[in-house]
């Protein structure tokens, strides 16, 4: 018998509580003359033995009332033991891009393949890939050829991976195993990066091998690309290079899918180097950097995408002048980021991909309250500049967020630079965020608010910018009698930060860090997903709707829309559509240091501790396969109406008993 | 009926001593009857004594009333010399009260024994008294002269301490002692082996002997409720732990069992058997020596 629950086993230690009162009841003390005691002492000895019997009865049924329920709790299930086998073997197939470097791939694979051919009938073998999760590709298994098959059948993908959590899902999936012989094949190629979140301190459960391949070499020619940015009449483009030391490389540009001639740049592997490509202003869409190939050609080629043409509508209402906020929108065209168009708060829908900006009084009243509140229900952005107006304080408090008034001249502070809105100016220098003096700041307060910036006093902790589902919310108006901050240096980029963050309107550069395995996140409402421009096969179109995670590296476009939107994504490869966007999905730049971890203190982690015996891990082999659990379940129902059972004979009993 | 005449309990209990008692119970059981139960022929004239309530008009001396102008009497000596023996069971059985109750077993022995002996002295029987025990010098012969009433209460007042008395074995030793076809009336609980005390009965009644078993009992011996605790037996200190709620049934099934058996241990014998409760008055016993009495005449 074994238990899906155990830990509900310890509410059976509570048969202690009967077995306690049966030996500490209440026992009469009362001494109470009687004429004779011939007529009742022949029932006391035929009672006192029936009633002996009865509480003896009365106990045992408490008893097994209390373990019945921890063991009804307990879910209990019947499974036969495993026949215990000779040799587990689990292949951890390091796939992250790293592993296209040259000969890598399949000189692992044949090591790994090897290792099976050593494996007889009887011995189980599995394959596990370590990214961008740890996933099974064949679970342990006596089926050999299928997990040959499935290893020829692999190729290295694009993603990056860390080792630690394939390590120990294989090795605590060979512990609950009950094999003689238990061996991890490390097909990995021991880089630095992957190895970083693995605690070498703590071993491997005992009894577990792992087999690691033969070090190998740093590659002779390595070379990445690990940034690519966009400017308006150029690209910058970032190359690390990792061996050997000094090496010229070529540069091939390709605008719209128009290659131009390559050029040679110089690289040095103390020194990343940074390279200007001159762009025809607003003649592109994206672009496409590459290297000449060297050893690990992944990282040889990114995309970016160029500022879009289509402008960001802003629902700003009106406000009296100087209007530095309207200012500002118009700031950001001459500066050539991304375009932004004001337009009017007006009584119809508004459109989704807008981004509205409540300040003043003139959107909270009906009927553009009412289009506000719509448009914030069905997924729209808006950014809330609240300047103390109690028709702002209500609508703030119908959203549950409250605001009180600060005193002095605080400051923002305590930015969030990891946040989109501040990441990017935290590139230049935040200080032109920090110098302007609010003569009237409030404090926000909230569930659900995510802090921004803070204000400087009276309390560091004060929230002066918070973000909340797709609203932004400042603490301060945008006047000039409320702060500095109009006129300083640092509004026209804050501005514009937070309205192409909370629009979305952005497009992704290789900066922006779109990597692959990892959620791109989208616009709002559903629609296509293409490849434009891809190293591999750029697959089929997709539905998506909020989110995607790309598969390899390239330029993808999403359209807005469903069905017919598919046609026209996959037909015309400009974002002609109206709401389309570009994507430029990179690889993780930490796979491409391919310099092995010196000293090899993956050697700790063997435990040299005897392995335990099966018997010790069947438990958790049973739990792994849970669906021999689902075929006892009925177990725990019998186990639950027993201690129904019991219960009311318990009833009956201990009323037949009671004194 | 007389048993059912209105006797306060309570106030008899409170009533000082043996003689009081015993005159409450017998006026208030005469106070029932429109005529005197109370008969006897006799030819042999004793004294005068005053009319009382219930006495017989016939029997009024008138030529007496005539001369002296007062009602009184005549009493004769009987020709037929009733004799009545009151036997009293003074274990420790009998020492016995429950909680409310107002009289033991044994104090309400005493007051119905000495109310019959008050009706015997006044009906002009003789009248004797034991104890049931190992020793005879409690044993007081029956008589009918002035002051011995008296003698009996006095005897009745003080009873020696027993804590176990073996009833069978003393009624056949003091059957040695009575004259032959008397009145025998045992106060007991009869708290012996039964065997033992048929045989007893039956060489009371080979004497010729008209037999009363007048069993006392508390309540809660007969109904055996609200006992919960430890047990102790008053006569052999034995301790039992039990309780009502479990025993009950099984000890009212026993209880009445040796009911019925002593019953009719007494009953086969000619005698009456009569349980009385300790909560209720004995003018059940008064009637059924009376009922005796006149059978015997």
């Amino acid at each position: 018998m074994h238990w899906l629950h155990p830990q509900f086993l310890a509410i059976g230690l509570l048969i202690g509580l009967p077995i306690l009162l049966h030996f500490l009841r209440k026992k009469p003390r009362e001494m109470r003359p009687f004429p004779t005691l011939r007529f009742v002492l022949p029932s006391v000895l035929e009672h006192r033995r029936q009633h002996r019997i009865l509480r003896w009865l009365v106990l045992a049924a408490r008893c097994a009332l209390i373990l019945a329920f921890a063991a009804a709790f307990a879910r209990p299930f019947k499974a036969s033991p495993p026949d215990p086998f000779a040799r587990a073997v689990i292949i951890a197939v390091d796939n992250s891009f790293s592993m296209q470097t040259k000969g890598r791939w399949e000189e692992l694979r044949k090591w790994a393949e090897q290792t099976i051919g050593t494996l007889g009938p009887g011995d189980r073998a599995g394959l596990l890939l370590m990214g961008p999760t740890p996933t099974w590709a064949v679970p342990l298994s006596e089926n050999m050829s299928e997990v040959l098959a499935a290893l020829r059948n692999l190729q290295p993908g694009y993603e990056s991976v860390r080792y630690g959590p394939s390590l120990t899902l294989a090795a605590e999936t060979l512990a609950h195993t009950s094999a003689l012989v238990k061996t991890v094949v490390w097909m990995g190629d021991e880089q630095a990066g992957s190895w970083r979140d693995v605690d070498f301190s703590k071993p491997l459960p005992p009894g577990i091998n792992v087999m690691f391949p033969p070090a190998r070499p740093a590659p002779a020619r390595q070379a990445a690309i690990t940034r690519v940015i966009s400017h308006p009449a150029s690209i910058e483009v970032q190359i690390r290079l990792f061996s050997p030391a000094r090496d010229r490389r070529q540069i091939t540009l390709t605008v719209n899918g128009k290659t131009s001639a390559p050029v040679s740049v110089d690289l040095d592997a103390k020194t990343p180097a940074s390279i200007s490509l001159p762009l025809e202003p607003g003649m592109a869409d994206w672009v496409r950097v590459a290297l000449d190939a060297d050893d690990c050609p992944a990282d040889d080629i990114a995309w970016a995408a160029t500022r879009s043409e289509s402008a960001l509508s802003v629902i700003l209402p009106s406000a009296p002048e100087p209007d530095f906020l309207s200012k500002a929108i118009a700031a950001t065209e001459q500066k050539g980021l991304q375009a932004l168009k004001i337009q009017a708060p007006a009584d119809a829908p508004w459109p989704l991909d807008a981004v509205a900006v409540v300040r003043g009084n003139e959107v909270l009243r009906p009927p553009l309250l009412n289009r506000l509140n719509a448009f914030l229900n069905a997924g729209g952005a808006a950014w809330v500049a609240f300047d103390g107006s109690l028709e702002q304080l209500a609508w703030l408090k119908t959203r549950g967020i409250t605001a009180s008034p600060l005193h002095g001249k605080p400051h923002l502070s305590r930015f969030d630079i990891d946040h989109p809105v501040f990441s990017a100016l935290a590139e230049s220098s935040l200080m032109p965020l920090l110098e302007p003096e609010f003569s009237g700041g409030y404090g926000l307060s909230g569930e659900g608010l995510s802090p921004l910036a803070h204000w400087s006093e009276p309390a560091k902790s004060t929230l002066s910018i918070a973000e909340t589902g797709h609203m932004i919310v400042s603490g301060f108006g945008l006047s000039r009698t409320a702060s500095s901050l109009p006129i300083s240096s640092a509004f026209v980029p804050l501005v514009h930060q937070i309205l192409t963050y909370l629009g979305q309107a952005e497009t992704s550069t290789h900066d922006s860090h779109l990597v692959v395995g990892h959620s791109v996140e989208l616009p709002p409402q559903p629609g296509t997903w293409a490849a434009v421009d891809t190293p591999g096969l750029p697959g089929e179109p997709t539905e998506v709707n909020g989110a995607v995670v790309p598969q390899q590296p390239g330029l993808y476009r999403f359209t807005p829309g469903s069905a017919n939107a598919k046609a026209n994504a996959k037909a015309t490869p400009q974002p002609s559509v109206a709401g389309a966007r570009l994507y430029a999905v990179s690889v993780a730049d930490e796979e491409s240091d391919l310099t092995p971890m010196k000293d090899a203190p993956w050697l700790k982690l063997q435990n040299r501790d005897p392995a335990p015996p099966p018997e010790a891990s069947q438990s958790a082999q049973f739990r792994e396969t849970e669906g021999n659990a689902r075929k006892n379940a009925n177990a725990w129902w019998w186990l639950a109406f027993a201690a129904l059972v019991l219960l009311v004979a318990e009833t009956a009993l201990s009323n037949r008993t009671a004194l | 009926m007389p048993a059912n005449a209105p006797i306060d309990l309570a106030l008899l209990a409170q009533l000082p001593n043996i003689p009081l008692r015993a005159k409450y119970l017998v006026q208030g059981f005469l106070s029932g009857f429109h005529r005197s139960p109370m008969k006897g022929n006799s030819v042999e004239f004793t004294e005068y004594r005053a009319y009382q309530s219930g006495d017989e008009p016939r029997r009024v001396d008138w030529r007496f009333y005539g001369r002296s102008d007062r009602l009184c009497v005549k009493v004769f000596e009987e020709e037929t010399q009733l004799r009545v023996f009151l036997f009293m069971d003074s274990s420790a059985s009998m020492k016995y009260a429950s909680g409310q109750n107002a009289f033991t077993k044994l104090e309400y022995s005493k007051t119905t024994l000495a109310a019959l002996a008050f009706l015997a002295s006044r009906q002009g029987d003789s009248f004797g008294v034991a104890h049931l025990g190992d020793e005879m010098e409690h044993f007081l012969p029956a008589r009918s002269r002035n002051g011995h009433l008296k003698a009996v209460f006095a005897r009745l007042e003080a009873p020696p301490r027993y804590r176990k008395t073996r009833i069978a074995a003393s009624l056949l030793a003091l059957a040695e002692l009575l004259p032959k076809r008397s009145i025998v009336i045992i106060a007991s609980d009869f708290y012996d082996d039964l065997p033992a005390l048929e045989t007893a009965f039956g060489r009371l009644r080979y004497d010729g002997h008209d037999l009363i078993a007048l069993q006392v009992l508390d309540p809660i011996e007969i109904e055996f409720n609200d006992i919960h605790g430890i047990l102790v037996d008053v006569e052999t200190q034995q301790r039992m732990q039990t309780s009502s709620h479990e025993m009950r049934e099984s000890y009212l099934r026993r209880f009445g069992q040796f009911q019925r058996d002593l019953a009719d241990a007494v009953g086969h014998r000619g005698g009456d058997f009569i349980a009385l409760r300790t909560d209720r008055s004995p003018l059940e016993a008064l009637s059924a020596y009376l009922a005796h009495r006149e059978q015997k005449l």
